[in-house]
C-alpha cells in the first residue's frame, strides 16, 4: 500500500472514480461533483490512485463553510464522499488511504477550524480512531405529524437576496459559532445544486422586510424518510413569525404527500423548546455529529454547546 | 495522535515511585484524604466526603466495587480509580459494567509523572484484570465525566461517547397520566423480593440492563445515607409490574426538584405507568416543587412514553462515554439497547 498515490482528483479520474464511488455505496453524480467543485474547487478533494493502472482505491473531499466563530470568519469543512475499501485498508490501518486522504486534505489546508460530518457506522470506526473526529451530538430529531395541515400559502423565495443576510444576522447573535447564511452561500445551497428539489418559503413584514424563511425538501436521512425542515432562519424573539413559517412548513409537508415533518436544532436553541410546544417530539435517530477538531479551545465539548447547525450544515439533504 | 495503551497484569506493581494495587480495608482514610483536597481545590460547592457516604458506596454496593489505588512511598494516596460495579442482563446473559467514579491525580503527590499517564495506567490496569465475557466479568467501563475527565479519557483509556445526554422535565401541572384500570399503588419503607419481577419483564424489551432485585434497590434507596427516597410499586393482579423512585435535590445546574431517580415499567403496563405518573406529580405538588426532572435514553421505548404524557426534552451538560470490553458490544450497540436511569449513574 506504501506505493499508493494521494493527489488531487484530476479530470482523467472521473470514470474511475464514479465506478469506485459507486462500488462503495458514494453515487455523487456528476453534476453534482461539478456544482461541489465551483464551490470547493479541485484542491479540497483527494484520490488515493493505485499508480500502476490508475485505478481508484479512496476518496475524500471537504465543502467548506464560512462560519462566524468568536468574532472572526473560520472555515468549518464538511467530510463528503469520503471512501475506501476497509479490505484494501486492513482494517484500521494507520498507513491505509482512508487515513492518508484525511491527513493530505487536512494539511493541505492548516486554515480550516473544523471538519465534520455525519458518518455512516463502518466509516465512523475509521474517522474516529484514525483521524480523531469525535461526537459532537447523538442526532435527535424533531418529528411531528402533519396530516392536519393547511396548504403552503407563504412567499415562495425564487432566489436569494441581500436580505437573506440581514435576517441572518438577527439570528446569530447568541451563536458561539455558526456557518455564515449570506445570499451566496443560500443560493448555491438551495438553489444552484442540481437534482435535488427544495421549496423555500419566506414571510416579509408590510414593508417587505424578509422577517423569516424556511427551506424544505422530501428525502432520507438518520434512517428516517419523510418531510424535512432543512433550514430554519427565524429570530426566537420573533415566536409570532416562528408559527406562521412552521404552520406552512407542516403544509409543503402535507402536500407533498408525507405524513411527518422532521428536523434537527440544536437542543440549547430556544425554537428546540418552541418546536415541542408545537407538537414536535425528539426522537433518536442513527445519525451521529461529529467534528474534527483543530483547535484545542473550540473541540466537539464546546461545539456541542455552541455551534448553531441545522440539516443544511450536511449535504446528505 | 491517541497515546499507546499501557496497563498492568497483575498488581501490585511499581509505576515510578508510586505503587498501585488494589484496594485494602482501611485504606479509605487515604483515599478520602486526598479525595477531599482534590476535589475541594477545583469545585467551590464541594463538600467533604464522610467515611459512611464512602462505606456506602463501595462497600455496600450488592454488585461490588473495584478500586485501584497508586500510593507514594509515605502511604498516601496519589491517584484512584474506582468503579461501582453493576450486575447487568445483556442479551439474556448475565455480565458486568463497571461505571468509573472519583477518578482523581492529585499534583503534588505524583511525584513528575504526567496526569495523563497515571489515569491511562490506572485505567488500562482496571481492563486487564477485570474486563471479559464471564458473568462477573465487565463487558463494559462507562462514566459520566466532566469535560476535563473526558479529555483524559478518550486520550489515555480509548473511551468514546455513548450518547450525547438530554434530560426530560416537566411542571407536575403540566403532565397527563392516562388511567389506570386495575393498579394499585403501594408506597414502599423497602422493596419486596418479587420486584425482580420487573427486572425480568423488562429485561425482555431492553437488551442490556442492569439488575434491579431487592438487594440492589434497597441499598440504592432505602439505604441511601444522604438523601430521603420516595418508593412506591405499582400492583396489577398483585403481581408487582412496575416501580418508581424519586427525591428531592439540584441537577445539571438546576435547584430544587423532583428528580425521578428509577423508573421500570414492564413493558405493556400503560396503567402502571400512568399510576406512577400520578404518584409522582403528587409528591412533587405536595413537597412544593415546581419542576420533575428525569435521565433515559433516547433509544428507549419510554423515552416518548413519557413525551407523550407531556414531559418535555432539554439540553443537560452531560453525556455518556464507555469502552467497549467485548466482541460485539460496542458504544454503538450500547446507545441502541442500554436502559439506565438517573439512578445507574453516581451523580445521586
Amino acid at each position: 500500500m506504501t506505493g499508493l498515490e494521494i493527489r488531487v482528483p484530476r479530470p482523467a479520474d472521473e470514470g474511475a472514480l464514479l465506478a469506485a464511488g459507486a462500488a462503495l455505496g458514494c453515487t455523487r453524480t456528476a453534476a453534482e461533483r461539478a456544482w461541489l467543485a465551483a464551490r470547493a474547487g479541485a484542491a479540497r478533494a483527494r484520490v488515493a490512485v493505485l499508480p500502476e493502472d490508475g485505478r481508484v482505491l479512496g476518496h475524500y473531499a471537504c465543502v467548506p463553510r464560512t462560519t462566524w466563530i468568536a468574532a472572526r470568519e473560520a472555515v468549518f469543512a464538511e467530510v463528503l464522499d469520503a471512501f475506501a475499501p476497509r479490505a484494501e485498508a486492513h482494517g484500521l490501518q494507520r498507513e491505509g488511504p482512508y487515513a492518508r486522504l484525511g491527513h493530505a486534505l487536512s494539511e493541505a489546508h492548516p486554515e480550516d477550524l473544523v471538519h465534520h460530518g455525519y458518518f455512516g457506522r463502518a466509516e465512523w470506526r475509521m474517522a474516529n480512531a484514525l483521524l480523531d473526529f469525535e461526537v459532537v451530538r447523538n442526532q435527535c430529531l424533531l418529528v411531528r405529524g402533519c396530516v392536519d395541515a393547511g396548504v403552503p400559502a407563504l412567499e415562495e423565495l425564487a432566489r436569494f437576496d441581500h436580505q437573506a443576510k440581514w435576517l441572518w444576522e438577527r439570528c446569530s447573535g447568541a451563536f458561539g459559532a455558526a456557518a455564515i447564511r449570506d445570499e451566496g452561500y443560500l443560493n448555491w445551497r438551495f438553489v444552484e445544486r442540481p437534482g435535488v428539489r427544495y421549496e423555500r418559503r419566506g414571510l416579509r413584514d408590510a414593508n417587505g422586510i424578509l422577517r423569516g424563511l424556511y427551506v424544505y425538501r422530501s428525502g432520507a436521512f438518520g434512517g428516517r424518510s419523510g418531510g424535512w425542515l432543512v433550514e430554519w432562519i427565524v429570530p426566537p424573539e420573533e415566536p409570532q413569525v416562528g408559527e406562521r413559517l412552521l404552520a406552512d412548513a407542516l403544509a409543503a409537508a402535507r402536500a407533498d404527500g408525507q405524513r411527518e415533518l422532521a428536523c434537527a436544532l440544536p437542543e440549547w436553541s430556544p425554537w428546540f423548546e418552541a418546536f415541542q410546544r408545537a407538537g414536535f417530539r425528539v426522537v433518536a435517530s442513527e445519525a451521529v455529529l461529529a467534528a474534527r477538531c483543530f483547535a484545542r479551545k473550540y473541540d466537539e465539548v464546546w461545539l456541542r454547546d455552541h455551534w448553531w447547525t441545522t440539516l443544511a450544515d450536511t449535504l446528505a439533504l | 495522535m491517541r497515546a499507546r495503551l499501557f496497563g498492568f497484569d497483575a498488581l501490585p506493581a511499581q509505576y515510578g515511585e508510586l505503587t498501585v494495587r488494589t484496594y485494602r480495608p482501611g485504606d479509605e482514610r487515604a483515599i478520602l484524604e486526598t479525595f477531599n483536597r482534590v476535589f475541594g481545590r477545583v469545585d467551590v460547592t464541594f463538600r467533604p466526603r464522610s467515611e459512611a457516604f464512602w462505606r456506602w458506596r463501595f462497600l455496600g454496593n450488592p454488585s461490588g466495587s473495584r478500586i485501584l489505588l497508586a500510593f507514594t512511598p509515605e502511604g498516601r494516596v496519589a491517584g484512584q480509580l474506582a468503579c461501582l460495579v453493576q450486575r447487568v442482563r445483556l442479551d439474556g446473559r448475565p455480565s458486568c459494567f463497571s461505571q468509573g467514579v472519583d477518578q482523581m491525580s492529585d499534583n503534588d503527590l505524583r511525584g513528575g509523572l504526567k496526569r495523563g499517564s497515571l489515569v491511562g495506567v490506572l485505567g488500562n490496569t482496571m481492563v486487564k484484570l477485570y474486563a471479559g465475557t464471564g458473568p462477573t466479568q465487565d463487558s463494559l467501563g462507562w462514566g459520566a465525566p466532566v469535560p476535563a475527565a473526558w479529555r483524559a479519557g478518550k486520550a489515555f483509556a480509548r473511551y468514546e461517547i455513548i450518547r450525547t445526554q438530554l434530560k426530560l422535565c416537566a411542571a407536575p401541572g403540566a403532565l397527563r397520566p392516562g388511567p389506570a384500570p386495575g393498579v394499585v399503588l403501594e408506597e414502599l419503607r423497602e422493596f419486596p423480593p418479587e420486584i425482580v419481577g420487573v427486572f425480568e419483564r423488562a429485561s425482555a424489551r431492553h437488551r442490556a440492563l442492569a439488575v434491579r432485585d431487592k438487594a440492589q434497590l434497597d441499598w440504592r434507596w432505602r439505604d441511601h445515607p444522604e438523601r430521603r427516597c420516595h418508593m412506591a410499586l405499582a400492583r396489577r393482579g398483585g403481581t408487582v409490574v412496575g416501580y418508581a423512585v424519586w427525591t428531592r435535590g439540584d441537577f445539571d445546574g438546576a435547584r430544587d426538584e423532583a428528580l425521578l431517580c428509577d423508573w421500570l415499567v414492564a413493558p405493556g403496563e400503560d396503567g402502571a405507568a400512568a399510576a406512577l405518573t400520578a404518584w409522582l406529580v403528587e409528591g412533587a405538588r405536595a413537597a412544593g416543587l415546581e419542576r420533575m426532572t428525569a435521565l433515559l435514553p433516547d433509544t428507549a421505548p419510554e423515552w416518548l412514553e413519557f413525551q407523550r404524557t407531556g414531559w418535555r426534552v432539554y439540553p443537560s451538560r452531560y453525556f455518556f462515554i464507555g469502552r467497549q470490553y467485548v466482541r460485539g458490544y460496542d458504544v454503538q450497540w450500547m446507545n441502541r439497547n442500554w436502559y439506565y436511569t438517573l439512578g445507574d449513574t453516581d451523580l445521586l
